[in-house]
């Protein structure tokens, strides 16, 4: 199943930055196998009709950050397994909660509702 | 780099576009000739208002800003196309667009003609303290939904939200949007004095004929159908940095970086810093 990137306008977040968050989110959950290419810069930029500029600056900083790595000729895929730092595991989460929150509100479900379920839930 | 050298600078990025797609300069011509054409169908309806002349400015008024931010739309997403490279820009194109965005086009144009009709009762009265306000407000205005229209296209929002994300934008932008305004309007000032220049030239060379006149009224037109562009082709390439967080080519030059500074690294207040755990 291809990658899903959802844009957000109204979270305030620059698009560049929301796709930095929806790939490490994805990796830190699975959804992202590790052997599994991203799309390319021009398929993303196409797919969400935003600038390539933009796909290419998440990118570069995903891969600057240990995330992802282009290989030439290849692609851009998911770099070998690595231990998150305690912030790149804070904003991971966050990207999680905040996915949750919205995907909760488009049901009606307001957000004290979710913090409740996650404190009573067991893994 | 001074004022000057940065709307230079932009302005020659912005050239670089409309060079690689000139169909673009055909969508303020077309507003021109639209809004001419819309101003002689409704004319004659005015009659009936005889007894209510602002009613009469108003629904004028209206008439100009719904033809002008249709083919606004039609313009800057053809603009948002040549930034990212799409292929191809065309007017039919950008006028299906415009089309597709025709309930959001008409809240904002009965938006922004009440509020144009309420700066017009300002800048008539005779109160200074008015005319000072309206000044003022206009130019607030006019910056604050300076991005209204890319949002309309790109984020498919209606008028009124569009106008307010546009508001948004500003907070984060106002420095480079306040630039392209005075830039746009520096830049519409030499093209005028060059017009005038011309036309004398012309009149001085062929006399008072039908030619000189008609030499003059193309130079004006694609005078308009150039500013216009421009500006749209800037606007367009200011909401991508402003929404996206990336300067678009062509204007992501070394000497553009000093004008458009990546601000949208800085951590934004819903973000939680390094090592903090996340305020629920």
């Amino acid at each position: 199943m291809p990658l899903e990137f959802h844009i957000d306008y109204d979270r305030g977040v620059p698009v560049y930055r929301q796709i930095y968050e929806a790939v490490t989110a994805a990796l830190a959950s699975g959804v992202l196998a590790r052997d599994e290419q991203l799309p390319t810069i021009h398929e993303l930029a196409q797919r969400l009709a935003i600038n390539p500029n933009t796909v290419a600056r998440a990118y570069r900083d995903l891969d600057q950050d240990g995330y992802i790595v282009s290989q030439r000729g290849r692609g851009t895929f998911p770099a070998e397994e690595r231990t998150l730092s305690s912030a790149d595991k804070q904003r991971v989460l966050r990207s999680i909660f905040d996915r949750a929150l919205a995907d909760a509100a488009s049901h009606g479900i307001a957000a004290p509702e979710v913090i409740r379920f996650f404190q009573k839930v067991r893994p | 780099m001074t004022v000057f050298t940065a709307i230079v600078e932009l302005t020659k990025a912005s050239w670089q576009v409309l060079r690689r797609h000139p169909r673009l300069i055909w969508f303020p011509i077309l507003s021109l000739f639209a809004t001419l054409a819309m101003l002689l169908i409704v004319g004659p309806l005015l009659a009936v208002l005889d007894d209510a002349p602002w009613l009469a400015i108003f629904v004028v008024l209206f008439v100009i800003q719904l033809v002008h931010v249709f083919f606004m739309v039609g313009l800057t997403s053809e603009a948002l196309k040549a930034l990212r490279g799409d292929a191809p820009i065309t007017i039919g194109g950008g006028i299906a667009t415009a089309c597709g965005r025709a309930s959001s086009i008409a809240s904002f144009a009965a938006v922004s003609s009440t509020i144009g009709f309420v700066l017009e009762v300002m800048g008539r009265s005779r109160n200074a303290a008015l005319r000072f306000a309206r000044a003022v407000f206009g130019t607030g205005w006019s910056l604050v939904t300076y991005l209204a229209i890319p949002v309309m296209v790109q984020e498919r929002r209606g008028g009124i939200p569009s106008m307010r994300r546009s508001g948004d934008l500003f907070r984060r932008t106002w420095g480079e949007t306040t630039l392209s305004e005075v830039g746009v309007r520096v830049l519409a000032q030499y093209v005028v004095l060059l017009l005038v220049i011309v036309a004398f030239v012309l009149v001085h060379l062929l006399g008072e004929s039908v030619l000189a006149v008609l030499l003059i009224l193309c130079l004006a037109g694609a005078a308009i159908g150039v500013i216009g562009s421009l500006e749209a082709i800037y606007r367009a390439a200011l909401y991508v940095f402003a929404s996206e967080g990336v300067v678009p080519e062509p204007f992501a030059g070394a000497e553009l970086d000093a004008i458009w500074r990546t601000k949208p690294d800085e951590p934004k207040p819903d973000e939680p810093k390094p090592d903090e755990p996340p305020s629920l």
